[in-house]
């Protein structure tokens, strides 16, 4: 990025905050230089996302409930986790809050900051950071820009499935973390008696990169255009379910929202799936007015 | 080409038959186990399209191993098609006693040279997808706005100077498409865009007229 005007103020603007924290002991950290490992880091973000989640403790199998979401400074944005207790009435959407005594953890191959009932709080009054719309994700990202996304965050995506993964149809997960199981072998809890569960993946392509989409039961008996009962589950012969899912799948326009796992293969977990319609007459008028169509005057 | 490249999985491309028929360059790896690119005018750096339109007819064109031959025809020309053992799916599809029309093709494509230099394309068909007549024209106006962000992407890059990779993503080119455009520039030296200008208006009047 070359040196501007903005990202000078903008720079100093973060150097002055960075002072002013700094008088309560701790240096403050930029997002972009975070290390995992480090314990006890103080910084200076806005809140960009939270979100409840609900998930399954990997070693009972009991529920938890935890807040996740981003925080962004104008050098770079990272997820957060808070696992213990977790509250949100400092963590308010859109605001910028100086945090202390955070630790920073590396999940999927990323930074991960860790917030816990041990983290203060203090919220910050105005800031020059990037606000929340810059980071808003309603409009549906073209997947080229996700090539090497770091995820963790939300996003709606528009394709064309253009192929089913062997691995979609009928799952078996580990009664207990909900693990999938390779040959009734859960990778944390060896061999089990596993639950048979419906799963679609796919590949998502918008002719600009593609994407694996993740579609869960419901999504998945979605696109079967009927539910499938447990009891049922096991008389349905696997192959007969993914030529079925490949026909229903395979080919259909779709705009799906969910979160974005980065890696090497980025995927999204889908959430919501809908057919894209879209006024054919009107976009095509629209195109007919651009000027690369007239050419050179 | 690295690790990483070559396990990526290919984009499906979408293009118009005539782009897709005015294609002459194919970029091909040297070692073995590199995957081939068809190089469209306009950048379209093709190892995997999307075509959509309607099938006319079904022919046999192997002798001992089945291999089935279509062609697909959408508002600007035709493409050949062809299925065979490797993508069983899209043999079993086309033999069909009647296969349905109105499709939408995923292929790889293939350029084959003949001894006295005569060129025939191809798409070797991996998927068949039947869609609703309504579909059709939504594929149409999608094909048509990528094609014409290519052409505008091809008049950026003839300016001087020539933006840098980074100021045309950020006016939202994807990075392959600049390269694309870059490479076409020099295998299709003096290129005429109005064809494709007429091409693409032509399509974009009949979506407008329904």
């Amino acid at each position: 990025m070359p040196e501007s005007a903005s990202s000078y103020s903008s720079s100093l603007g973060q150097a002055l905050e960075r002072a002013r924290a700094g008088a309560a002991g701790t240096p403050v950290e930029r997002l972009a230089e975070i290390r995992a490992g480090s314990a006890r880091i103080t910084f200076v973000a806005r809140v960009v996302e939270t979100e409840w989640r609900e998930v399954k403790r990997r070693s009972d199998g009991g529920k938890l409930i935890l807040l996740s979401g981003l925080l962004a400074d104008d050098s770079a944005t990272v997820r957060f986790t808070w696992w213990d207790d977790p509250k949100n009435d400092q963590l308010t959407k859109g605001e910028v809050v100086r945090i202390r005594g955070a630790e920073v953890r590396e999940w999927q191959g990323r930074a991960e900051i860790r917030l816990s009932r041990n983290v203060t709080f203090e919220r910050l009054k105005d800031s020059d950071l990037p606000s929340v719309k810059s980071h808003s994700t309603t409009e549906p990202t073209e997947l080229w820009r996700l090539r090497e996304t770091p995820g963790g965050f939300r996003a709606t995506v528009d394709g064309i499935l253009t192929n089913l993964l062997p691995s979609s149809g009928l799952a078996y997960r580990c009664p207990s973390c909900s693990r999938t199981l390779q040959a009734s072998v859960c990778r944390a809890h060896g061999k089990v008696e596993g639950s048979l569960d419906l799963r679609a993946r796919a590949v998502l392509d918008d002719g600009t990169g593609t994407l694996t989409a993740h579609f869960g039961r419901k999504e998945t008996e979605g696109f079967l255009g009927r539910t499938l009962p447990d009891k049922d589950l096991p008389q349905i012969n696997p192959d007969a379910l993914f030529e079925e899912l490949f026909g229903k799948m395979v080919g259909r326009r779709v705009r799906v929202e969910g979160r974005i796992l980065g890696g090497e293969f980025p995927s999204v977990l889908v959430d919501r799936c809908q057919e894209v319609l879209g006024d054919t007459r009107a976009q095509a008028k629209k195109l007919l007015g651009s000027v690369s169509l007239r050419g050179k005057a | 080409m690295t690790e990483r490249e070559f396990r990526e999985r290919e984009v499906a491309w979408r293009v118009f038959a005539h782009e897709f028929n005015s294609s002459r360059v194919e970029q091909r790896g040297g070692t073995e186990g590199t995957r081939s690119y068809l190089l469209s005018p306009l950048g379209a750096t093709m190892n995997r399209v999307l075509l959509t339109g309607h099938l006319l007819g079904v022919e046999k064109a192997g002798q001992e191993t089945p291999l089935l031959r279509t062609r697909l025809e959408d508002p600007t020309g035709q493409v050949t098609l062809t299925a065979g053992t490797y993508n069983p799916r899209a043999l079993a599809f086309l033999s069909q006693p009647h296969p349905p029309l109105e499709v939408s093709v995923i292929g790889k494509t293939h350029l084959f040279v003949s001894d006295r230099g005569q060129q025939y394309l191809s798409v070797r068909a991996e998927t068949f997808a039947p869609l609703d007549p309504a579909e059709v024209p939504r594929r149409h106006l999608e094909t048509s706005e990528h094609t014409l962000r290519r052409l505008t992407l091809v008049g950026a890059l003839e300016k001087t100077p020539i933006p840098s990779r980074e100021e045309l993503q950020a006016e939202g080119f994807p990075t392959a498409w600049v390269d694309g455009v870059l490479e076409a520039r020099r295998s299709y030296p003096a290129l005429d865009l109005e064809p494709y200008r007429r091409m693409v208006g032509s399509v974009l009047a009949k979506l407008d007229s329904g």
